[in-house]
């Protein structure tokens, strides 16, 4: 126990099983005072249940857990809290129809009597606020702030905790670069108090960054703890899939044609889309890099019809092409696949085979709009087989499959549909190794057999790896084009850092 | 081969439809164990003809619901349908046919204003159909100024015959036209794209439009399916007691929601099944006959009605959750 005692954690031998899965299987986890320690691992190896059961969300079946060399049974998240565990889910837990204030003191709003003192809160919560440096104002309604901002409310809910230990699931998921300056900003303080962090992600170079300790895992066991020091990206990255794999970059192998598809010209959408015009070419893969914000989104849904442009002009094939609704989009052959799939691309709540039809049930039926369910059946299975969805049947509803087998099914949508322009909106976002590179060599595959391809992606090396040219944008305007040859990731920054003022004084 | 598939389907059903099938069956032994009179050809086709007229808006209420959505129109609306027809042939002598058409063009055009109102105004479905509905209700007592419309069998051959006549054997044509009308609605859900987008509407609509898919009009369509539902309704209801009463229909609404329940399509939308409704539906209707029969209060008979759908929905979640 005496050298033990200077562990703010420590995790044992857990084991714990779900109905028909062993999630964890003998798995230990030390964190230290002050220390930022990394959770590597990918998506299914474990780091969120082994972080969810220090954090009462879910219980273990075997093993033990001392807090301070004190050994808990950790029952629920109430006792957490109790013992100063505090986590930070993916998906923030805040209301988004309460003040920042609210949401930091939800569950223990301070009182005078029986009554709700609100005057009292927003000075405590001020006083959280201020102590972390944060420029926030208490008052104000959470739906009205920037996520990097909700995250500071959630970052400041655990601190009026007084937690000794932070766990955060994928923080810069959704962060601009600047913002996750400001984020790693505060980690720094908050580890200079003595507070000790846990920090998930996929982001490896995040983790070589803040990280003072790295430790791996895979298929719910336990691999390794190295310092961060000690371990390149490459070594994190061969012990997380138990492989060697290429992170260098392999140059598409095809040249698109000179042949133009796609032209958008000087797009306007409110101020978040700025006279932007660009072109498309055949068989091509146009990256679209910029900050998170800066628009690119915003962009591709005017093209797509979901969002109403101000005014600009579309051509597919060198002809005007009337465009106001996403129906008309694909009518011309565009599909565009967002970049939340829960809530634009699929649903849930169907099967794998209905969802891959979703676009394509016109092709299916005869005239009185009857399908022929096994002519869609075979090319439901045959589209399995193809891109190598991981399911039992098709039959299988789309919630129950990973997040890599379910971005699949989304492209195999467009797939059936036969479109000749996709637009991918952050393809690998949330999706672990081996799946982002089967995802890679779909995209390659599709745009030698002609498919042309607009891919926004906000990770630099992704952009980089893939892109036979790359447009950057920065507040909503076009501000560099560069091709694959020339492209580095100091020129996209640069271009991505463009803001207006500067545009205007070069 | 095809007969594992087909066995599989069958297992499948009862496994989707779970609880309505044994609340079904349950009704139907207790009432045919304690009453004499429940299995004879009289109650049967008694029951049969109430539910062809609140499974005919059930029927609707299914497309509304699997959308995402619901028609609180079609109990004042069935009225309004009535109304409509009795006004006609008893105050202006229109043909029966007429009155008929006229009910069904009313339906559609409320099935289409609450879908407008639901896609392109942006109203909740709620506030949509609950507004439609004040206003038929309204409409009903205005035009009719609050008298019965008697439309006899004789006078109108036509239209009562929708009702009480017999196309095939002995069978009351309401009954034929409910079974015809389910058939279509299965057909339909299941087996053509319309359907399919129903489904998918419910399950995920931003997601659907994202797909290319100009969902507005496929809910539009879905409330023109529920105000045809409706309109016919009204003319089954009249039929069946050769007159109009601009007071009744109001509530059937609810009727025609809590046996769509009943049926396994939860409220949120995305599934259900038109096979899941009409057992709902039944099983309603049996439970009301059965305690008429027994000579239950009328009152008691409600509260009954509402602990058993509770009570079975209940379970049913708790299934779910395993």
């Amino acid at each position: 126990m005496e050298n033990n005692v200077n562990y703010l954690v420590q995790m044992e031998n857990i084991d714990k099983s779900f109905p028909g899965v062993q999630a964890l299987k003998n798995c230990s986890f030390r964190l230290k005072e002050g220390e930022v320690h990394a959770l590597c691992g990918e998506n299914g190896a474990g780091k969120s249940t082994l972080m969810k059961i220090l954090s009462g969300v879910y219980q273990k079946d075997r093993g033990r857990i001392l807090i301070s060399g004190i050994e808990e049974e950790i029952d629920n998240t109430a006792k957490a809290i109790e013992l100063g565990i505090n986590i930070i889910h993916q998906e923030l837990q805040l209301m988004p129809h309460l003040t920042a204030a609210d949401n930091i003191f939800l569950g223990r709003e301070p009182r005078t009597g029986i009554v709700f003192d609100k005057e009292k809160q927003k000075k405590q919560a001020a006083s959280v606020i201020q102590r972390l440096g944060l420029n926030l104002d208490p008052g104000r309604h959470v739906k009205e702030l920037s996520i990097a901002q909700r995250y500071m409310v959630e970052i400041a809910k655990a601190v009026s905790y007084n937690s000794k230990v932070l766990i955060m699931d994928e923080p810069t998921s959704a962060l601009t670069e600047d913002e996750i300056e400001d984020l790693f900003r505060l980690i720094a303080e908050l580890k200079a108090s003595g507070m000790g962090i846990v920090y998930i992600s996929h982001r490896m170079d995040e983790i070589k960054r803040i990280s003072d300790k790295v430790t791996i895992m895979r298929d719910g066991t336990y691999v390794t703890s190295s310092n961060t020091a000690d371990i390149s990206i490459d070594e994190i990255i061969r012990l997380m899939v138990g492989r060697t794999i290429f992170v260098s970059k392999p140059k598409c192998p095809i040249h698109p044609s000179e042949e133009i598809v796609l032209s958008a010209q000087h797009i306007h959408v409110g101020h978040r889309v700025r006279d932007a015009s660009f072109e498309l070419r055949k068989g091509e893969i146009l990256g679209f890099a910029g900050l998170v914000g800066a628009g690119r989104t915003e962009l591709a849904r005017a093209v797509f019809g979901a969002d109403k442009r101000d005014s600009g002009e579309i051509y597919v094939n060198g002809k005007k092409a009337r465009i106001r609704h996403p129906h008309d989009a694909v009518k011309y052959g565009i599909g565009y696949l967002s970049e939340d799939r829960k809530i634009y691309g699929l649903a849930l709540g169907l099967d794998v085979e209905n969802n891959l039809a979703l676009a394509a049930y016109h092709g299916f039926a005869g005239k009185l709009g009857f399908i022929d369910h096994k002519k869609l059946r075979k090319s439901a299975d045959k589209l399995v087989d193809e891109l190598k969805i991981v399911t039992p049947s098709v039959k299988q509803l789309a919630k129950n499959l990973s997040g890599g087998n379910q971005q699949k099914i989304v492209i195999g949508k467009w797939l059936l549909k036969n479109c000749d322009i996709l637009i991918f909106d952050e393809p690998t976002r949330g999706i672990d190794i081996g799946a982002k590179n089967e995802i890679y060599k779909m995209l390659n595959n599709l745009a030698s057999q002609g498919k042309s391809i607009i891919m926004i992606s906000s990770e630099m090396p992704e952009v980089l790896r893939m892109s036979h040219r790359i447009m950057v944008m920065c507040e909503g305007r076009i501000t560099g084009e560069l091709t694959a040859e020339e492209a580095g990731q100091e020129q996209i920054m640069q271009y991505a850092a463009m803001r207006s003022e500067s545009a205007a004084s070069t | 081969m095809i007969k594992a598939a087909n066995l599989d389907n069958i297992r499948a059903a009862v496994k989707r439809l779970g609880i309505v099938i044994i609340v079904f069956i349950a009704v139907c032994a207790f009432f045919g164990v304690l009453l004499p009179t429940f299995f004879t050809m009289a109650n049967i086709q008694n029951i049969l003809l109430t539910v062809s007229i609140t499974g005919t808006l059930a029927l609707g209420m299914t497309f509304a619901v699997i959308s995402g959505g619901y028609d609180l129109s079609m109990g004042c609306g069935l009225t309004l349908s009535g109304v409509i027809s009795g006004y006609l042939m008893t105050i202006l002598g229109a043909p029966d046919a007429a009155a008929i058409l006229a009910s069904l063009v009313f339906g559609l055009v409320l099935g289409f204003a609450n879908g407008f109102m639901i896609t392109k105004m942006k109203l909740p479905p709620f506030i949509a159909t609950l507004g439609s509905m004040m206003l038929c209700k309204g409409l009903s007592l205005i035009i009719s100024e609050g008298k019965v419309y008697a439309v006899g069998a004789s006078e109108h051959p036509v239209y009562t015959g929708l009702v009480k006549g017999s196309v095939i054997g002995n069978i009351p044509n309401a009954i034929v036209l409910f079974v015809i009308f389910a058939v279509i609605s299965h057909l339909i859900l299941t087996r053509t794209v319309f359907g399919k987008y129903v489904f998918a509407i419910g399950s995920n609509e931003e997601a659907v439009k994202l797909s290319g898919i100009d969902a507005d009009k496929y809910r539009i369509y879905v409330y023109i399916a529920a105000g045809l539902c409706t309109g016919i309704g009204g003319i089954l209801m009249a039929a069946r007691l050769t007159s109009v009463q601009p007071g009744l229909g109001s509530g059937y609404e609810m009727d025609a929601i809590a046996a769509t329940v009943l049926g396994g399509t939860p409220l949120s939308g995305g599934e259900g099944s038109i096979l899941g409704t009409v057992l709902g539906v039944l099983t309603l209707t049996i439970l009301l006959n059965g305690m008429r029969l027994m000579g239950i209060d009328t009152n008691w008979q409600t509260v009954m009605t509402g602990a058993v759908v509770v009570a079975a929905v209940f379970i049913d979640a708790l299934k779910n959750k395993r």
